[in-house]
């Protein structure tokens, strides 16, 4: 039986990409047209500019996607496609191409949670993982803590409860005058500071549950920054850029290392583009190390929005409800018909974690 | 050659499928923000009442606006994912020619106008010579005073009336808004009845035929809807920060 080839398509935010995955888990193309250059000057996504630009970029990355892998559309076995959560305007773009292609082709259409393909980016790298595990997903989009108990099944135990991680980092770089994005500047530039040099507050390091708060802590830095000019001092970038670093990163590990024990796991994955923050990484890695535990995170292009993730996780999904469990060939008899999205499928820019289980 | 045509530009979500002058079919309904979920089972259901199949359509047609920027970008999204699945041509139609295509047999002026909302309309002068369109003007979003104005200019400069047509038409929705200012304002007008406020999947198909025949298509690599507005973002840059930085 044949590889299973899916096309990926992904256009939830300011990344227009596509992607074919064979299984799953070998990636043919992974291609990603970064938008961040139309969005710089406005220090952050405008969300009618990237739906604009995912329609003049869709056409392009899907025919360079298949390119690349060496396959034409009548070698692909299925389409999925980010259905939410995400920017409505945007997911509208990537949903109608891959409608209009799967209904024009007789393909399957896979409808995705963009949060679980997240997550899912860390089987395409690591292909012995296996659940339980906790993943912490962060990004310029959400901040998220799940309890994955297998495929499919998904405990959201925590989100933030204002701004994303990614969006701190983003609004606290354009207060400084340090760029667009925020977060791989204010990452660099904390390498060279002292995390300590200022005590920022751990927003809701101390609460029971699991949710993320960061609107206060981007409000200390504001006040420290304007406190510090009124008296008239220099403001040392690389250190209040550590120290606000530290206190986000800070209150992550800390609940992410609670969920772990409290759902008595010995795994952690890091998801979304924040993940790519060096400092997170290094830390969590040295705390579960030190407990015999071991931390998992893709590479950099499949942290950040990316097309492979969004066809593993079509192929996830539909693999987990085929029997016999391995699938391949072009029938659509294969598929369950609940996993096939219907023609009237729409975008769901709120959609939770909890629907897709 | 069959081609299947829609437009989402409008609260209609339109559908026709035909050969050159001979339509098999249109269907259309009222789907405020729907368009997403409404248009491709309403093509599904088009084609099986004519007893056709996606596979034997040879062209797509869509209107690319101005109009709704979602209800655009849906219909030229799914255009596209079609054309690029069938591995046939895809061609895009102003909406606003498709609204005043029932009118080829008017000599004079026609002026297409549409809600623009925040207080415009998105219009586009014509006039038909031997039933064939010719633009006067391109897309642009202004307010309906500035349009009364413009229209005046224009109908006066125009020579050559044909007999018996000195009248302006106007057609679309927002007549529906602006039907008593236009009356007041411009001279000789006449109003399309409400029939003709929205623009039909059949005049897209028309007038991508003429196109088609001239041996002229686009490419679904590089369509994009008329949008004849900057994105809000962009607007304000230009107004406050853009004359700076040049
Ligand atoms: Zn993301």
């Amino acid at each position: 039986m044949g590889e299973m080839l899916i096309l990926g398509i992904e256009t939830s935010c300011d990344e227009t990409a596509a992607a074919v995955v064979a299984d799953g888990k070998r990636i043919l193309s992974n291609v990603v047209a970064s938008q961040v250059e139309w969005h710089r000057k406005f220090s952050g996504v405008v969300p009618e500019i990237a739906s604009r630009k995912h329609v003049e970029l869709i056409g392009p990355v899907i025919e360079e996607a298949l390119l690349e892998a060496n396959v034409t559309l009548d070698d692909i076995d299925a389409i999925a496609v980010t259905r939410g959560p995400g920017l409505v305007g945007a997911l509208l773009v990537g949903l109608g191409v891959a409608k209009g292609l799967a209904y024009a082709t007789k393909l399957p259409l896979i409808c995705v949670n963009h949060i679980e393909a997240h997550i899912l980016a860390n089987f395409l790298e690591h292909p012995k993982l296996k659940p339980p595990l906790i993943a912490l997903v962060v990004s310029g989009g959400h901040t998220a803590l799940v309890y994955m108990k297998d495929f499919g099944k998904y405990e959201v135990l925590g989100e933030t409860l204002d701004d994303a991680a990614g969006e701190a980092f983003d609004k606290v770089a354009k207060f400084l005058g340090l760029g667009y994005p925020g977060g791989p500047i204010v990452d660099e530039l904390a390498a060279k500071g002292d995390s300590e040099a200022i005590n920022f507050p751990r927003a809701m390091i101390k609460t029971k549950n699991y949710d993320f708060s960061l609107s206060g802590l981007k409000t200390a830095v504001l006040n420290y920054v304007s406190q510090q000019r009124d008296k008239g001092k220099e403001i040392d970038i690389p250190d209040l850029c550590a120290s606000f670093q530290a206190a986000v990163i800070d209150v992550q590990i800390y609940k992410t290392l609670r969920a772990v024990r409290e759902k008595d796991v010995n795994k952690v994955v890091l998801a979304g583009g924040v993940a790519a923050n060096k400092s997170l990484r290094e830390r969590l890695k040295n705390e579960m190390n030190r407990q015999g535990k071991e931390l998992f995170y893709p590479s950099h292009s499949l942290c950040t929005d990316n097309a492979a993730m969004i066809a593993c996780a079509g192929y996830y999904r539909v693999h987990r409800s085929c029997l016999p469990p391995a699938i391949g060939g072009r029938q659509t008899g294969e598929f369950k018909e609940e996993r096939v999205c219907p023609l009237d499928a729409n975008a769901e820019p709120n959609l939770s974690l909890i629907d897709e289980v | 050659m069959l081609v299947l045509a829609f437009d989402t530009s409008m609260p209609f979500c339109t559908v026709a499928v035909g050969r050159k002058g001979a339509l098999l079919g249109e269907r259309s309904i009222y789907a405020p923000q729907g368009h997403m979920q409404k248009l491709l089972p309403l093509i599904d259901l088009l084609l099986s009442d004519i007893g056709c199949d996606i596979k034997d359509i040879d062209a797509v047609a869509v209107g690319l606006g101005p109009g709704s920027f979602t209800g655009l970008r849906i219909g030229v999204s799914i255009a596209k994912g079609l054309a690029q699945g069938l591995n046939r041509p895809i061609v895009g139609v102003s909406s606003l020619d498709a609204l005043v295509k029932p009118f080829s047999s008017h000599g004079g002026l026609i002026c297409a106008v549409v809600d623009a909302k925040r207080k415009e309309v998105y219009s586009r002068f014509y006039r038909f010579s031997n039933q064939n369109i010719q633009h006067l003007t391109d897309h642009e979003a202004l307010s309906p005073e500035k349009l009364c104005d413009k229209l005046n200019e224009m109908n006066l400069s125009i020579p050559n009336k044909a007999e018996g047509s000195n009248e302006v038409i106007l057609v679309g929705d927002a007549l529906k808004l602006y039907i008593s200012l236009f009356q007041e304002k411009i001279k000789g007008a006449e109003f399309a009845s409400p029939d003709f406020y929205y623009p039909k999947a059949s005049n897209i198909m028309d007038l991508a035929f003429d196109r088609l025949e001239s041996g002229e298509c686009d490419n679904y690599l590089t369509l994009v809807p008329i949008y004849a507005r900057l994105s809000i973002a962009e607007e304000v840059w230009e107004k406050t920060i853009g004359p700076r930085a040049k």
